[in-house]
């Protein structure tokens, strides 16, 4: 429907105008429509005039038929046949018949009304078909701008405003579409448009131009308007222009400009965001390494300098108590460079560590040996298929991971409950279990206790660094494997972490 | 050796185990609030000489816990803070903290503090007469500064000033604190305050480029020593 159609809009700028305007002229085939029934209706008239009984009636049908051209064809192909109809009313009708003299007196009045009602009528039923299919045309570009508006909205970044552009336009008028966006006094080409030198340089000159609409070498630009002023460019090609006119186009512009700025700030404002989460991150880090350095120092160093300044006034119980929490509060300070160092090694080499076969039981017996003393205020029990369990994993971080998690349970449950550590294996991978009978974690909390540094708002979390169980999150993910929170466990107390890791199946041996 | 009741907020198991013990060989009476609403209350039941208190603790700001103390109690109150909490160390002291020491510090460092706050509130009230250090004397009373027995002239401002450090003998006072003491909150430029201060050296230190009484506490305010203490 939309293809090539006269266009009788006037134009606002008739340079444009002309170009963009598809030309006047029908094609052959438009012409076939208006030629049959032209031949339909001269056959009717001519061989019915014996059976009508006279050159009126004759002509009725033949105002009928062009009517009907007007009808369907619009105005020109109407006035054609209008033409056509007379010389043939005259010649075959008219008396004297056959021949295109016209007789003097009354014979005169037939030939001359026919030719008044032909071009009459004709060019009431051709405009009245021009305007309804030009409103339908105005329509349809009206919907078309619509939809693609629609489509628009939805674009997230510029790439996806061009590609929406381009799903909407050459599906209508198979053309190519290039969008560029204007970027320090240079057009760069947005999505995959055209980014060859001809395409580009265009839009250069387009843009230097100042027009809203540009035309040059079968090219047409249309500069995108934003608040501030031109954000981009949509050049078209020569194919493009037969769809649309210049007013759609100019449309056009004005949504995608205003897309393409609305892109362009959320482009700025997700930056913004990124910034913001870096720099929260580095604040979390400062105040991390604050607490986390500076408390066991200042324990370290109150208690050092209390052995040295009042060495003599200290019973040995005190001294050795001093000692031993300088020992204690060391072992803290080693962990936290540990989680650390651990945390910018998962960090940079994301998922390429390398991982070794170990198992299972041996990582357990072996945390929990290092935690030794510290795990004595705490019933803890430990229950393992006796088929050993293997998986591919760095020793290292496993073992920090599964202190940090045993570390917490210790951390968040009362002294003398119990912190139970149970795995299982099946084909799809093992479980490592380490549940709790502390206060369990909210809801809320759950997804957030994985982040770096987030540590829970309680008195006796404070001991914690927040990194831990970011390490775990981060270790099992290298291996492929996951880890979650369960709270509470039974009635409203206790946490379970559970980590899976895929299985090792083990060679026969 | 000292005596005196201490109340030791932190929440921090690690530096209670060091302090409880060692503060009480050095001969301090100690009792341990975990949190800012054991803080309040043991201040109002134990009525304590000192106050040790950490600004970061886990139920409540610090700061509401010395705005609350102070409505009711007197009682010295020195702040354990890390040394880049700048901001929140001052607006503590602002908030009637008389002093602080920074994570991490020597016992000595610590003691000495607890020992001045101590003293000022076993013999310095409100209305005390008069403040004495090494040569330095303050006659509140007749607003009569003596530096070894011979009358000092001071201008209006120099002795509002002097008399504010001295009020707070051995305790820092805040940059803010003295402006107001100086100034009565007409000002807040600090140039006038390090004007006022060098002057008030020049009359009273022997060596005013290197003070021994007024001491600066860079960023927070000054400190006026009391002699014995340094």
């Amino acid at each position: 429907m939309e293809a090539v159609v006269p266009d009788m809009k006037v134009e606002s700028q008739p340079t444009l105008a002309v170009k963009l305007q598809p030309s006047l002229a029908l094609r052959f085939g438009d012409w076939r429509l208006p030629a049959i029934i032209l031949t339909v209706t001269s056959i009717l008239g001519i061989a019915m005039q014996p059976l009508l009984g006279g050159e009126v009636s004759s002509g009725l049908i033949f105002v009928l038929g062009i009517t009907l051209v007007g009808a369907t064809s619009g105005l020109t192909p109407a006035l054609v046949c209008a033409v056509l109809a007379s010389a043939i009313f005259n010649f075959f009708l008219a008396d004297p018949v056959l021949t295109f003299r016209i007789a003097s007196g009354a014979d005169l009045a037939p030939p001359l009304i026919f030719t008044a009602c032909a071009i009459v009528s004709g060019l009431l039923a051709g405009r009245l078909r021009d305007k309804s299919f030009q409103l339908e045309k105005t329509n349809l570009q009206l919907q078309s701008l619509l939809e693609t508006s629609r489509f628009l909205q939805r674009a997230a970044n510029e790439a996806e405003v061009a590609d929406a552009l381009k799903a909407r336009i050459p599906a209508r008028a198979g053309n190519k579409l290039g969008l560029y966006r204007w970027t320090q006094d240079m057009a760069i080409p947005v999505g995959d448009s055209p980014d060859d030198e001809v395409w580009i340089e265009f839009a250069q000159h387009s843009f230097e131009s100042g027009l809203e609409a540009f035309s040059q070498e079968g090219f047409t630009g249309y500069a995108l308007p934003g608040r501030t002023g031109t954000v981009g460019l949509l050049v078209s090609d020569e194919a493009a222009r037969s769809g649309f006119d210049h007013n759609f186009m100019l449309a056009l512009a004005q949504v995608a400009g205003l897309a393409l700025e609305r892109a362009r700030f959320a482009a700025v404002i997700s930056e913004n965001q990124a910034n913001a989460r870096t720099e929260e991150l580095k604040s979390a880090l400062l105040s991390s390494v604050s607490h986390d350095l500076r408390t066991p120092l200042t324990a370290i160093s109150a208690a050092a300098s209390s052995l040295v300044t009042y060495e003599s006034e200290l019973d040995v119980e005190t001294s050795r108590n001093l000692l031993l929490g300088i020992v204690d509060e060391c072992d803290r300070l080693n962990r936290f460079t540990a989680n650390l160092l651990e945390l910018s090694r998962l960090q940079s080499s994301g998922t390429n560590i390398e991982g070794q076969v170990l198992s299972v039981h041996d990582m357990v017996r072996s945390v929990l040996q290092r935690l030794g003393a510290r795990a004595a205020s705490h019933d803890i029990q430990v229950s393992l298929p006796r088929r050993p369990i293997l998986v591919l994993a760095d020793t290292a971080l496993f073992e920090l991971a599964l202190t940090n998690v045993i570390q917490n349970a210790l951390l968040y449950s009362e002294a003398g409950t119990t912190v139970l550590i149970h795995s299982e294996a099946d084909r799809n991978g093992c479980t490592l279990t380490i549940t709790d009978q502390g206060r369990g974690i909210a809801k809320a909390e759950q997804e957030r206790v994985f982040e770096r540094f987030y540590r829970a708002r309680r008195s006796e979390a404070s001991q914690g660094s927040g990194l831990g169980l970011a390490i775990a999150k981060g270790f099992v993910e290298a291996f492929d494997g996951s880890i979650e929170i369960r709270s509470p466990v039974i009635g409203s107390r206790g946490t379970s972490v559970i980590i899976r890791l895929p299985i090792v199946e083990e060679t026969a041996t | 050796m000292m005596e005196g009741h201490l109340l030791l907020v932190d929440d921090e198991p690690a530096l209670i185990a060091v302090l409880q013990p060692v503060l009480k060989a050095a001969g301090c009476t100690v009792s341990v609030a975990t949190d800012g609403n054991a803080a309040i209350s043991g201040v109002v039941a134990q009525d304590p000489d000192v106050v040790l208190l950490d600004l970061g603790l886990p139920d409540m700001d610090g700061k509401d816990v010395i705005r609350i103390i102070r409505k009711s109690s007197q009682v010295p109150i020195i702040v354990i803070s890390a040394r880049h909490q700048q901001a929140e160390k001052i607006e503590a002291l602002d908030e009637g903290a008389d002093d602080y020491v920074n994570k991490p510090f020597e016992i000595g460092e610590l003691m000495a503090r607890i020992r001045a706050a101590v003293r000022r509130s076993q013999t310095f009230t409100a209305n005390a007469e008069a403040f004495e250090s090494g040569p330095l004397r303050v006659d509140f009373a007749r607003r009569r500064v003596e530096l070894m027995g011979a009358q000092i002239r001071l201008s209006p401002k120099e002795y509002m000033l002097l008399h504010a450090l001295a009020r707070n003998g051995g305790h820092v006072v805040t940059h803010k604190r003295l402006l107001h003491a100086g100034w009565g909150g007409s000002t807040s430029d600090l140039q006038y305050l390090r004007v006022y201060m060098g002057l008030l050296r020049q009359k009273l230190e022997e060596n005013p480029s290197e003070p021994e009484l007024i001491i600066t506490e860079p960023g927070v305010g000054y400190r006026l020593i009391v002699q014995d203490q340094a």
